[in-house]
């Protein structure tokens, strides 16, 4: 038999059946790869779960997206994108939180457009990482990065720092389109639509939004990037307790402390590398250090890093200003982690739910606190009534000062209130023990 | 770049199979040239100067076959260059493999300093180390009386089974290498190598892939020391069962679907081994090419069951340790070989030993079946532990586990746990957090598919004889009534089962396991 006879004729059980030819074969091979990928991926682009492509918005089918806070980072990258901001706040859980990027009218000039890119475990590491993508934006002239201090990159004088996550190295295929296409993001849109996770969220977020109660559902991020303040204001009008107040020394215990327990300094290389990408493309730099309650501050200094604490915000300005010298970039730098009215709202013994209240944890604060910050570092004229002391811009000239009188705040705060210092200074210690 | 990786199937493949269409029109010697240089050329991906050890390998042996071939048939010459290519290979073999490994155990055992060397091992060593080994023997033996240097290149280097087998004999594929006209891309050998591939691809991307998300957890939280239950250590070690299962065979059978793209028929490795009564049936199921090389070049010159059942049973051992370390260098491994030695010894000692018993009675003999393959399955399942555990402590920590009588009725009381160890696996991929009740779920349908599904054999067998004109008996034989034939409906599966595939790799694939070996 030669290669020309067809199917049929090979094969004795075909007989009788309607013949079909090779190429007809390998045609339906090729054409049902295809169809079968086109309806998946059709789904995928009509359901949206993670409101990548936003051209298909029905009530009752996909307005709710309440996977969009789990992936927080494809999300954002894309949203940043679209949005086309001219000025960017990057951090962790509270930024994503606490800041509504919304300035109606900014004193400084060139800011018109503010997008929050917050995402949950952030860290300054993974901003330098993500700079490319950023860059490739193309109109982004202010970065507004958050450097908190519970998650910097602690070292110790004879060890090398454990940087904060970066994005993982992407392999392949997907590096090379990356490389070429880095605007677009056209890897992120064929992972999403080709991928069987997807279409298992895009089942799950029809079945959501068929729900009768919708009242829980995560509705999905704003076109700036912020945060659904609905759903935050049903879950998470949240006050500080007393219970979850040492519920969270606890765990900082752990977390930070014991981390931290050998540290001599902060490794503040980032700064330099942060300079150096905004030299590139002629960005301005803010750098904040993130406003905490009074008692994440008590939390520092019973477990003894308060002086590190200063020490890296000493570290943090002496960094800035070489990188400004350096690479000709202009950096602020603003220590919001100060003390002050809106700083130290009264420990309450049962949760009110009280959304006037500043901070729903001792590190998470509100979207009240969000707009002082945009006042203060975008002169945001966004109604936001800043109290005498919340944060400062620091340099060489005051930075001894300010210091100095943060300190003295927070030992009379501490006198004002010995029993709840008592309390968590206690929690602490048995958090070291347990871990010993 | 790996069978499964983008790479490979639209860049890679495409590029050889083009050049192949435009070599055969020009004869059979450019064809098998192309072959060798494109396959030369997918070994130098994974790491170049390692294509330097290949190459000099596949050089020296074949200067002893040479050597071999033309001494005498029986003469001490041919004895002593057989020996020598045998030595070369195994000496290789063992520096690249095991030098490190003995040292350790040497400095362990006796207060030694030898330096203990990080050696990066060749990738697939250990499979074209035995193919060589094989044929000098088959030399000695005079199976094989004849061998060009091109045809010794294909037979080493084609890329389908150059890195993690099948292990193939000479004598499988000397005919069709000689054969004029014979190695070639044809539509028909297209859709036959395309059919045979997809369902490799299928069972590695589909199958493989995500039942590694709920072994590797298990596995990994042995070693470390941290907490789970009966339940995830069930999970962890029936989902790597599955896993190694459809990683192996699904490699496999790529092997096989590339090489019937170009004409070549190579041997099957998996005939559904979880399937098996028996350990004896199993080591007739699982891996078959390596079964019959430890069979054909060591059991059986070892004298085999010629010289009494004692002598049998030490043979028997024998070849399983030296079977378990062929994977790899670590006392889990050899664990693991001895573990299924063993097992073969009371096999053999059973069936002797029962072959005077009256037959079951009617309704006996089904029970006595299914107790027989219960036995087998956690038999090799509990073997497997080791095969895949990091450490021993590891090991008999998971078993240790899978055994607690308080993890059991824990078990029984409250049903499988929503949180622990694989809670976050299961949020990864449905997004629904506290819900991972569907993951022994998955686990018992792989289960049921290894066990019910039709070999990959059973369904292609006929075809490959048909299209590629072999004799019925090079495969083993098997009942199965789903046969694959040329139609839409099939064509229609094929393409489903690329689509399937391609939507679990789009975020990477991950290797082979036994590329490890």
């Amino acid at each position: 038999m030669t290669d020309d006879a067809q199917p049929a004729e090979w094969f004795s059980g075909l007989q009788g059946t309607r013949a079909v030819s090779w190429n007809g074969l390998l045609r339906t091979v090729a054409c049902s790869f295809i169809l079968f990928l086109l309806l998946v991926s059709g789904i995928n682009l009509m359901v949206d779960p993670k409101g990548l492509y936003q051209l298909v918005r029905i009530d009752g089918f996909n307005v709710y997206k309440p996977f969009q806070p789990s992936f927080t980072r494809e999300i954002k990258a894309l949203g940043a994108y679209r949005y086309r901001p001219d000025t960017l706040i990057f951090g962790a859980s509270t930024v994503t939180f606490g800041v509504d990027p919304e300035c109606p009218t900014a004193g400084l000039p060139g800011v018109s457009r503010v997008y929050n890119y917050g995402g949950q475990g952030a860290s300054v590491s993974e901003f330098v990482a993500t700079l490319p993508d950023l860059r490739a934006i193309g109109s982004i002239r202010r970065v507004i990065l958050e450097a908190r201090f519970e998650t910097q990159p602690f070292a110790s004088a004879s060890s090398v720092s454990v940087a904060g996550t970066g994005r993982p190295a992407d392999d392949g295929l997907m590096a090379l389109l990356r490389r070429w296409i880095p605007a677009s993001h056209a890897a992120t849109y064929a992972e999403n639509l080709f991928s069987w996770r997807e279409l298992a969220l895009s089942i799950q977020t029809v079945l959501a939004n068929r729900k009768a109660d919708k009242s829980f559902l995560f509705r999905s991020f704003g076109e700036n990037g912020i945060y659904d303040q609905g759903w935050l204001r049903r879950w998470a009008a949240f006050v500080i307790t007393e219970q979850n107040l040492l519920g969270h020394i606890s765990n900082y215990t752990d977390f930070l402390i014991n981390r931290a327990a050998n540290a001599t300094h902060v490794d503040v290389e980032y700064v330099y590398e942060a300079a150096a990408a905004a030299q590139g493309d002629g960005m301005a730099l803010d750098i904040f250090i993130t406003p905490v309650h009074a008692t994440e501050l008590i939390l520092f200094r019973e477990g003894g890093l308060w002086p590190l604490y200063e020490q890296f915000k000493i570290d943090l300005l002496r960094a800035i200003e070489h990188a400004r010298e350096r690479y000709s970039v202009n950096i602020r730098l603003f220590d919001f982690g100060t003390l002050s009215s809106a700083t130290n709202q009264p420990i309450r013994l049962i949760d009110n739910q009280d959304i006037r209240e500043h901070f729903s944890d001792p590190v998470h604060f509100k979207t009240g606190i969000g707009d002082m910050l945009l006042a203060v570092m975008l002169k945001c004229a966004n109604g936001a009534a800043v109290p005498e002391g919340f944060g400062r811009e620091l340099d060489q000239t005051v930075v001894a000062g300010h210091l100095s009188a943060e300190r003295a705040k927070l030992d009379a705060y501490a006198a004002a209130h010995p029993e709840l210092v008592q309390k968590i200074a206690e929690t602490i210690e048995r958090g070291r023990k347990r871990s010993q | 770049m790996v069978f499964s990786s983008f790479h490979f199937i639209l860049i890679f493949l495409p590029i050889v199979a083009l050049g192949t269409a435009v070599a055969q029109r020009l004869g059979d010697l450019p064809v098998k040239l192309w072959l060798i240089a494109t396959s030369l050329a997918f070994y130098a991906a994974w790491y170049p100067p390692y294509l330097l050890i290949l190459l000099g390998s596949i050089l020296a042996n074949y200067l002893v076959l040479q050597i071999a071939l033309q001494a005498p048939a029986g003469s001490q010459q041919r004895l002593l260059a057989v020996t020598v290519g045998i030595i070369g290979n195994v000496c290789l073999l063992g520096w690249f493999k095991y030098a490190g490994f003995l040292a350790f155990n040497f400095n362990a055992a006796f207060g030694g300093t030898l330096p203990v060397l990080q050696i990066v091992l060749p990738l697939g060593i250990s499979f074209f180390s035995f193919q060589k080994i094989a044929l000098l023997i088959d030399v000695y033996r005079r199976d094989v009386t004849e061998l060009s240097l091109l045809d010794y290149f294909m037979f080493v280097t084609f890329f389908p089974q150059l890195i993690a087998g099948p292990i193939v004999l000479f004598s499988e594929v000397r005919d069709q290498y000689k054969e004029p006209g014979r190695i070639r891309i044809t539509r028909a050998h297209l859709l036959l190598g395309l059919s045979i591939f997809g369902v490799g691809l299928f069972k590695k991307a589909a199958g493989a892939d995500l039942l590694a998300t709920y072994a590797d957890p298990i596995f990994k939280a042995a070693a470390q020391g941290r907490p789970f239950g009966t339940a995830e250590a069930w999970t962890g070690v029936l989902a790597y069962t599955l896993q190694l299962y459809f990683d192996f065979s699904g490699y496999s059978d790529m092997a096989v679907g590339l090489a019937a793209m170009f004409g070549i028929v190579l041997p099957f490795n998996f005939v559904r081994p979880y399937r098996a009564t028996s350990i004896i049936d199993f080591w007739r199921r699982w891996h078959v090419t390596l079964s019959r090389f430890l069979r054909l070049y060591l059991y059986i010159p070892l004298g085999g069951n010629r010289k009494g059942p004692g002598r049998r049973y030490l043979n028997l051992m024998i070849v399983m340790l030296i079977g378990g370390l062929w994977h790899g260098a670590a006392w889990t491994f050899v664990a693991w070989g001895a573990l299924h030695g063993l097992y073969l010894v009371i096999n053999h000692l059973w069936r002797d030993g029962s072959a005077s018993w009256p037959k079951p009675g009617r309704w006996v003999g089904p029970a006595l079946q299914a107790g027989s393959w219960l036995l087998t399955f956690l038999a090799v399942a509990i073997a497997w532990v080791f095969f895949r555990a990091e450490s021993f402590g590891a090991a008999m920590t998971i078993l240790a586990r899978m055994f607690d009588g308080a993890g059991w009725s824990t078990l029984l009381r409250m049903g499988y746990p929503t949180d622990g160890l694989l809670a976050g696996v299961a949020y990864l991929q449905t997004g629904v957090p506290g819900n991972s009740t569907y993951i022994p779920v998955v686990v018992l349908i792989a289960l049921g598919a290894a066990i019910l599904a039709p070999s990959t054999q059973a369904l292609f067998r006929f075809e490959l004889v048909q299209l590629l004109k072999l004799r019925l008996d090079v495969f083993p034989t098997t009942s199965s009534s789903t046969r694959w034939a040329p139609t839409r409906s099939w064509a229609i599966a094929t393409g489903l089962m690329f689509a399937v595939s391609a939507l679990a790799i789009v975020r990477g694939s991950s290797p082979f396991l036994y590329f490890n070996f």
